[in-house]
Parts: structure tokens; sequence; C-alpha cells
């Protein structure tokens, strides 16, 4: 039986990397064996496993590839949960720029190429952030670990500490692929409720992404 | 043809809109075919037709049109 009072968060520091890169990966599954950043690529777990290793290299802010984003659940001094949170267009920059040209930079020529090239397919699938809301990404918490309320030590982590730095942040938001359940259960029950949700019929787009359809999240801070 | 011009065509092609004119306020939340992926293409258009190579932090400075034109008028003097 694990004692949640053992378990300590702080935030992440370069010897985390690679704990964050798992994070990102299985976050993206979003409890599927679909990691749609491999399909986009058409690259291996291996491949952008290393991709994102390269883009953690360039120490960028405000987006989830990057340490200064993440805090780190630790049991025993070996992390057992994740999670990122930013400030979105906090330097009037959205998330989405920075991830994308950080690919950009990072994925191999072919696998960019092929990911480009799918841009009729995927477009309007992911709802548009709200600037200046802070929010959440990548959440992963280890098998072993789930049930004890972890998220919620996460969310209230990331939204201390980023009211220390922006005390006018009013709203917290997070992403979810519409057939994730548990996830959605477990955000609405930390006070987030649904105010945009995506549905695309496109049959292409399930080869690609965990689902068609994502949905948005917000809670008042 | 100048830079500001030069750059509405590449935008009236990539995001397929004839009729774009575009404005140095202007960002991706202006135009309806600016998304995450054409943004990536239209930095290849920009990069091949002004000849000149934008690097990662040159690029995730940007903030909007009139930003772009900034640094290409910088890269191309």
């Amino acid at each position: 039986m694990i004692n949640k009072d053992e378990i300590q968060i702080r935030k992440a520091v370069g010897t985390d990397i690679p704990f964050l890169i798992k994070t990102i990966i299985e976050a993206d599954k979003s409890g599927t064996s679909k990691s749609s950043y491999c399909s986009l690529l058409e690259i291996s777990e291996q491949e952008l496993a290393n991709m994102l290793e390269r883009i953690f290299m360039h120490e960028l802010e405000g987006f989830e590839f990057s340490v200064a984003s993440f805090c780190v659940l630790e049991h025993n001094l070996q992390p057992v949960g994740a999670c990122a949170s930013w400030i979105e267009e906090f330097d009037g920059i959205p998330s989405w720029q920075t991830r994308m040209l950080s690919i950009r930079a990072e994925a191999k020529g072919e696998s960019y190429n092929k990911m480009v090239a799918k841009k009729d397919i995927v477009s309007n699938l992911i709802p548009i952030r709200t600037p200046n809301s802070l929010q959440i990404e990548s959440v992963y918490i280890s098998e072993a670990y789930r049930g004890l309320g972890l998220f919620r030590t996460m969310l209230d982590f990331h939204i201390q500490n980023s009211k220390a730095i922006s005390p006018e942040l009013k709203s917290a938001e997070i992403l979810v692929y519409d057939n994730n359940q548990i996830a959605l259960n477990s955000y609405q029950k930390s006070g987030f409720s649904i105010v945009k949700s995506t549905k695309l019929e496109n049959p292409d787009l399930l080869n690609i992404f965990p689902s068609n359809g994502m949905i948005l999240l917000s809670k008042n801070i | 043809m100048d830079i500001n011009n030069e750059l509405q065509e590449i935008f009236r092609k990539v995001f397929e809109d004839a009729n774009l004119e575009i404005n140095d306020q202007m960002t991706a939340n202006d135009v309806a075919k600016w998304t995450s992926l054409t943004h990536l293409i239209m930095i290849e258009h920009v990069e091949n037709h002004f000849k000149i190579k934008l690097t990662l932090k040159e690029l995730i400075k940007l903030k909007n049109v009139g930003d772009l034109l900034n640094l290409i008028r910088l890269k191309t003097s």
C-alpha cells in the first residue's frame, strides 16, 4: 500500500529529462497505443524520444517540451509522475508556434515532410487555447500511483507557482481526447468544466490521433 | 515588387486566399487557413523565395506579420 504522504512534489530538473520524455509520450498516447507525434512524423517511439531530447536541449519555454514547464512527483527518490504547465502567450507567442518550430528544427527531413503533408487531415482538431490562461499539459502518473489524487497535487503545485509569478491569472485549461473518459472524469473531479470541443469526421484522423475529437476544459483559479 | 507585396503573395498562395491583404498586426488568428502546419509551410516558402535561412531562435520570437517582415528585411539587407 502506497502512503501518499511519502510522495514529494518538486520542479523538474535536467536529470528528469528521460522521465519527462516518457511522460510526454504516454500522455500523447492518451491510454491507447497510438502516439500522434509518431503517427504524424511516421517514426518509432525511440526516434520520437531522441527528437524530444534534442528539443529539450534548446531550453525553450512556454510549451511542454521544456524542463522549466514540468513538476515531478517523487517516491523513494524515483519519479512516479509529472505534468507540465505554462501561461499561454505569456510573451505574446502561442505555444503551438514554439512546439511546431522546435519539431521543424529537430525532426529529420523525411519525417518532417511526411508531417507537413498531413496538413489537410489534421487542421481544426485541436481547440484554440485561451491567451493568458494557465495550460496544464502532458499529465502522467505511473500506474501503481493512480487513484491517490496526485493529479490534484500537481495541479495545485502549478497553480500556486504560476500565481506567484502572475497574480492576475484567472483560469487554467486542459486538453483531452474525447475518448479518454478516465482523464476526463479526473479533470472534472478537480473542478474543470468543458468549454469547447471538436469532432471531425475525416476517418484518416484515427490513423494519426487516439481520437477524432478533443475537449478543452477550463477551471477558475 | 517590395518585400511586403512578395510576402503577401506567399501568404495568398499558402493560406489559399487570393484576396488576403497582410498587415503588421496580423496573426494566425486572423487567417482561416493559418494553422500550425501551414505556418511551417509558409516559413519554407519565405526561406526559398527570399533565399534566406531562418533559425529556430529567430522564428520563435515572431509575434505577428510585422515581426516577420522585419526579420526578412534584416536577413536580406
